[in-house]
């Protein structure tokens, strides 16, 4: 009985199986072996060359570094700000429902429309440089571009994760709260032991939601500064997108696996950390 | 049941019956079971035969393609870009010589396909699809493009960069077939432009067409600019001579040829920036000084015979004109690549697409008066048909010491220069000199990035 359970269950899940293995996983192999191999089409095997050639390669070296630095600030602030905001939300304070609301506005506005207004705050002849700095500073070809972006990464998607982690408060039971308040916990101690354990799958999906949207950053990074930007906010897609244009589809696929890996390697320590925090508290 | 046929025949063949008889004696029979068996067994018999005869003409069938034989023509599909509002040249001249070469060579189907290049956003999905079609190993035998033009903002390119693009294996080597062709021995061919179609020391690209500036003047008001090493010198003559129209030319000139100041910006073999900031400072600067710190504005009637290309060349007639090769910034006179062709890595027919090209290559019509090309006999019957000095205008096609591609760092040094260097501005503001090195920062930072992607 259990047996043809399972075997139903699996038949059910067929159509998505097969349709991974169609659309992700062949193609995904077929990626594996245009980064071992040289030339466009069916091209010849060189083994691990093409890796060897992308870890000296200047550009690819900056976009990983600057990829990765976008991950490292702009994943955690995004993640903190946004459950210090659902918390917030949590406290029936004056106006709640009117920020609820406000904090979807960003992810209706297009992407374009967006950048248009970051340029005309920052650029050689913009607003900031107009009222405030009295300069004729290009923010958006300099080093200030990358924190324009991580600002504009924030605006655009903290709403998004405050509404994911707000609807995870609101499923905790309040007995819980109620329970652990009669024998004497603190505000912190509620936190620590109750939302903080509870949330934790769902700081989990956002944090992979967060990884994806920090990679569709690249959106606002090739309008503001085209397709050879400042150097600072030169990102992985950038890399991989002139690459493409000038079919070189061996930098692209080597770009790809090791992005793969990466993605593998954090989401495995992510997935252990969660374990490790989950036994420990029982 | 093969004795019982023998049986039923033999009584046909010795007994002679009225056609009515025999035709109720068949009718009878048919309907006999065994009869009925017969019949079955050989219609089964003959769906199978017909079966098998159908599975052994494909088997031979697909084993002659895997050989590469074909009972039909051999099929060459060729890629040429065109837009679609000014319509092309270049692709009215593939499909005007596609018709020529299939009549001289019966076994050949040319198939062309027009790629739009204009900006729109399904010309670029079509320039994607394309690209990815090429990566998957199913792109075109062979490509005949325009290169990367200036003040073209309207252009897509399928290949941005084509250097970058050889580097990519995109493009097969053409040497082993170039060696075989008598042509390369008896044409001249300009040497320099082919050079910019190699890389390593094959050759993966031919240079169709090019382009050059050149100062293009009235011979009676000509003034020498022979002795100029470099186009700084250039414009200290033109300065100095203190004539407006002069002074006009030179700015038209230096208008037109913006997207080059700065080439050849990159040495893609050597994976060197050749660009040099002090020398465009230097070069920037005195002209700014020059020109527009002067009065000449309100006087220049902007009427400039010269323009950056040979088209000046059909622009005046019925003038005598003087022809003059223009250095660049660093006294190397460069000219670009405006069409060219390819044959792709994965083709099959390698052979016969290069073929068709160098046919191309040396067909007999040269119809573009804006490029010229870079097989020098055609210039010149061309030059002679179209009554212009060819002496002179030879001269400078001689003296030429480079030929590059274009790329997209050229299309953004040319957008930036204009923005430095307007016809109409005002004089220069006392921070020109930082602004222009910030402008050669961000080409210099552009071109790095493409050297080094």
């Amino acid at each position: 009985m259990k047996n043809k359970k399972r075997n139903s269950g699996l038949l059910l899940a067929m159509p998505a199986i097969i349709g991974f293995l169609i659309f992700y996983l062949i193609p995904f192999l077929i990626t594996v072996w245009y980064s071992v191999s040289f030339g466009v089409g069916a091209g010849e095997f060189v083994g691990m060359e093409n890796y060897r050639m992308i870890f000296q390669n200047e550009m690819f070296l900056q976009a990983a570094g600057n990829t990765i630095r976008f991950l490292g600030i702009g994943i955690p602030v995004i993640l903190a700000l946004s459950f210090f905001l659902a918390l917030l939300l949590q406290m029936h304070l004056k106006g709640n429902r009117f920020f609820q609301l406000s904090f979807l506005y960003p992810l209706m506005l297009p992407v374009a429309s967006t950048v248009m207004f970051a340029r005309i705050l920052f650029e050689e002849n913009g607003l900031i440089n107009h009222w405030i700095v009295k300069g004729e500073t290009d923010w958006l070809y300099s080093s200030y571009a990358f924190w324009i972006l991580i600002v504009l990464f924030l605006w655009k998607n903290t709403g998004y994760h405050v509404l994911i982690f707000f609807s995870g408060l609101k499923m905790i039971p309040r007995e819980y709260y109620e329970s652990a308040m009669i024998d004497g916990a603190g505000t912190v101690r509620l936190f620590r032991s109750i939302t903080f354990p509870l949330m934790l799958p769902i700081l989990g999906f956002s944090f992979l939601l967060a990884m994806m949207n920090s990679f569709k950053s690249f959106r606002e990074a090739l309008l503001i500064g085209g397709t050879h930007p400042h150097k600072s906010i030169y990102m992985l897609q950038h890399f991989m997108n002139n690459n493409f244009e000038n079919l070189n589809y061996q930098k692209i696929s080597v770009t790809s696996v090791l992005m793969f890996l990466v993605v593998l390697v954090v989401l495995i320590i992510g997935f252990a950390i969660r374990k490790g925090y989950g036994r420990r508290n029982g | 049941m093969k004795r019982y046929e023998d049986f039923i025949n033999g009584i046909k063949e010795d007994v002679e019956v009225p056609a009515r008889v025999q035709a109720r004696i068949d009718a009878t029979l048919s309907e006999l079971p065994v009869v009925k068996e017969v019949g079955r067994r050989k219609e089964k018999r003959s769906w199978m035969s017909t079966a098998a005869a159908a599975i052994l003409i494909i088997i031979a069938l697909s084993g002659c393609a895997a050989a590469g034989i074909h009972f039909s023509k051999t099929r060459v599909r060729v890629v040429v870009t065109g837009s679609q509002n000014t319509g092309n040249m270049l692709q009215a001249e593939v499909e005007n010589f596609e018709k020529k070469y299939e009549e001289e060579h019966p076994d050949i189907d040319i198939v062309v396909e027009r790629l739009l290049d204009d900006t729109t956003d399904w010309v670029e999905a079509d320039m994607k699809k394309m690209r990815t079609d090429i990566m998957a190993g199913k792109g075109p035998d062979l490509y005949i493009m325009k290169g990367t033009l200036l003040a073209t903002s309207e252009h897509s390119y399928l290949f941005p960069n084509v250097n970058k693009a050889m580097q990519s294996g995109v493009f097969a080597s053409l040497d082993k077939y170039m060696k075989k062709d008598e042509r390369w021995k008896t044409t001249n061919y300009m040497q320099k432009a082919l050079e910019a179609g190699t890389y390593k020391g094959k050759q993966y690209v031919i240079p169709l067409e090019i382009q050059f500036p050149i100062f293009v003047q009235e011979k009676a008001k000509a003034v020498d600019y022979s002795q100029a090493k470099d186009l700084k010198e250039c414009a200290e003559i033109a300065k100095n001579s203190n004539d407006t129209e002069v002074q006009d030319n030179f700015l038209g000139l230096q208008f037109e040829m913006q997207g080059m100041l700065l080439e050849p910006a990159v040495d893609y073999e050597k994976n060197q920036i050749l660009m040099n900031k002090e020398t465009f400072l230097d070069y920037v600067i005195y002209t700014q000084n020059a020109f527009y710190n002067t009065p000449f504005l309100e006087q220049a009637t902007h009427s400039s015979l010269t323009r950056m290309y040979a088209s000046a060349m059909a622009s005046v007639p019925g003038k005598e004109l003087d022809f003059q090769s223009v250095p660049g910034i660093d006294g190397k006179r460069t000219g670009f690549v405006t069409a060219y062709g390819a044959v792709g890595m994965n083709s099959t027919k390698k052979e016969v697409a290069y073929d068709f090209l160098a046919s191309f290559m040396d067909r007999e019509s040269v119809v573009y008066c804006e490029n010229v090309s870079v097989n020098r006999e055609r210039l010149q019957k061309l030059l002679q048909e179209k009554g212009v000095q060819e002496e002179a205008f030879l001269s400078c096609y001689d003296n030429i010491d480079e030929i590059v591609f274009l790329s997209e760092g050229s299309l953004l040094a040319e957008e930036k220069l204009n923005q430095l260097l307007q016809r109409n501005a005002p004089p220069p503001e006392s921070d020109f000199a930082e602004k222009a090195g910030k402008m050669y920062d961000e080409i210099y930072r552009t071109y790095e990035t493409i050297l080094k992607e």
